[in-house]
């Protein structure tokens, strides 16, 4: 460069570089008001739908029953299994690139809890050679009684080819209960706390409510609260004292909601400031 | 009708019931220097009962650890402690019950309140956790203030 140019035709042309990338920053900040306050999503991670993939042995990842709050956890994208073998001839059908089945809609990943008799089946690598079913020919899936046909590329992992497949049976657990709470259109006290109703997912207030509820009728005979907190919790709203030292009256805080799928991931907590001079901690 | 729907519909802090003056908040006057020595004289063994003590200005000084308000639970705590008054404008402190039950720390709600009697300078405190019926023997503390000067 130094060759073909002086320092001056140098600073010149960085001076110009500099020009340019100002120039844009001006217009990105005066034209590109919109774009403020709008988060970069990922492509993969854009659509709520998507479901975990799944790793070589068909088996969806590891699960995690602390794991971060859904809300927080990114959802996972579902995809054909890493090595497809498409049979020789037949080109790939389009209902591989057709959007997934209603029963894949997201899932909770503390529910899902593959089966033993699944996982036994599963733990055997599938075979990478052509005699191995071909993952998303619609002619390998024979239809079952129980599920539905499909040419799905997921649900072709599900069992072998030749076999009719019983989806209750090899299905895990946790996406049948799933997709029964996934289909619900109101939460009902015996549902987890972060169910999703009507697709969407509840909001902390939601949760909150949902955990009253459910606390008030799964209470037993010796209980916290009285006939009046009860009512109140039957309604979603959380029970109140009178704090007589202030005057004020208080509501019971929920901790841990935010990460918490089932009542028991939930600690009641009144407010409390008071320190035991005699406990260890 | 529970004792805490009684101290709701009067001042808060008294009610009748049975006959007897129900506190749900016993208030006593303190100055700095003061020593408050409460003395456990009985304690459920269905739950971990509390008295529950704190100054209105300044701070309680007990186990080395100097709090507004301090827990004296009956699993933790001796059967006799002392608090002592710390903070020149600290004019009272306010004394309650508290218990634990499925891991929640409770005061103020349902059955719960306290009967207190005096006996000499001491007064006995008897105290009834929020659940089920009034029992005043939940927790039975006798309280004494050891004035400085």
């Amino acid at each position: 460069m130094r060759l073909l140019m002086g320092t001056f035709e140098l600073l010149i042309v960085f001076a110009a570089l500099m020009a340019v990338i100002a120039l844009v920053a001006i217009a990105i900040d005066w034209v590109g008001r919109p774009l403020k306050n709008r988060r970069f999503i990922p492509r993969i991670y854009r659509y709520e739908d998507e479901v975990s993939p799944e790793d070589d042995y068909g088996l969806q990842p590891p699960l995690v029953s602390a794991g971060p709050p859904l809300s927080a956890a990114p959802p996972v994208v579902m995809t054909p299994p890493p090595h497809p073998v498409a049979p020789p001839v037949t080109p790939p059908p389009p209902a591989v690139a057709a959007p997934p089945p209603a029963s894949m809609a997201p899932v909770r990943p503390e529910i899902i809890k593959p089966s033993t008799t699944t996982i036994a089946a599963e733990l055997a690598p599938r075979p990478p050679t052509a005699d191995a079913a071909p993952v998303a020919h619609p002619d390998s899936i024979a239809p079952s009684a129980t599920g539905p046909a499909s040419t799905s590329a997921f649900q072709d992992t599900i069992g072998p080819a030749d076999e009719p497949v019983d989806f209750a049976q090899t299905k895990p657990r946790g996406i049948a209960e799933t997709v029964s709470e996934q289909s619900a259109s109101a939460w009902t006290p015996g549902m987890p706390l972060d169910a999703r109703v009507n697709d969407a997912n509840p909001t902390p207030d939601e949760k909150a409510a949902r955990y009253w509820i459910a606390t008030a009728d799964g209470v037993g005979s010796t209980t916290h609260f009285d006939a009046v907190n009860l009512a109140r919790m039957a309604q979603g709203k959380a029970p109140t004292r009178r704090n007589p030292r202030s005057g004020d009256v208080e509501a019971m805080d929920l901790v841990g909601l935010r990460a918490a799928s089932h009542r028991s991931d939930v600690r009641m907590k009144w407010p409390d400031e008071t320190v035991d001079p005699w406990s260890a901690s | 009708m529970s004792l805490a729907q009684a101290f709701a519909k009067g001042n808060g802090r008294r009610a009748k019931w049975q006959g007897s003056t129900i506190n749900s908040l016993v208030r006593i006057d303190v100055s700095t220097g003061d020593r408050i020595a409460v003395t456990r004289v009985r304690s459920s063994r269905l739950r971990a009962q509390a008295l529950k003590v704190g100054v209105d200005r300044g701070d309680l000084r007990a186990n080395g650890v100097a709090v507004p308000v301090v827990s004296i639970w009956s699993h933790t705590a001796p059967e006799r402690v002392e608090l002592e008054v710390v903070g020149r404008r600290a004019k009272s402190i306010d004394v309650w019950n508290a218990w634990s039950f499925e891991g929640v720390d409770s005061a103020w709600i349902g059955n719960a309140g306290m009967i207190a009697e005096q006996e000499g300078a001491a007064r006995i405190l008897r105290c009834s956790d929020g659940l089920g019926e009034p029992t005043f023997d939940d927790l039975v503390v006798r309280l004494e203030v050891l004035r400085s000067d």
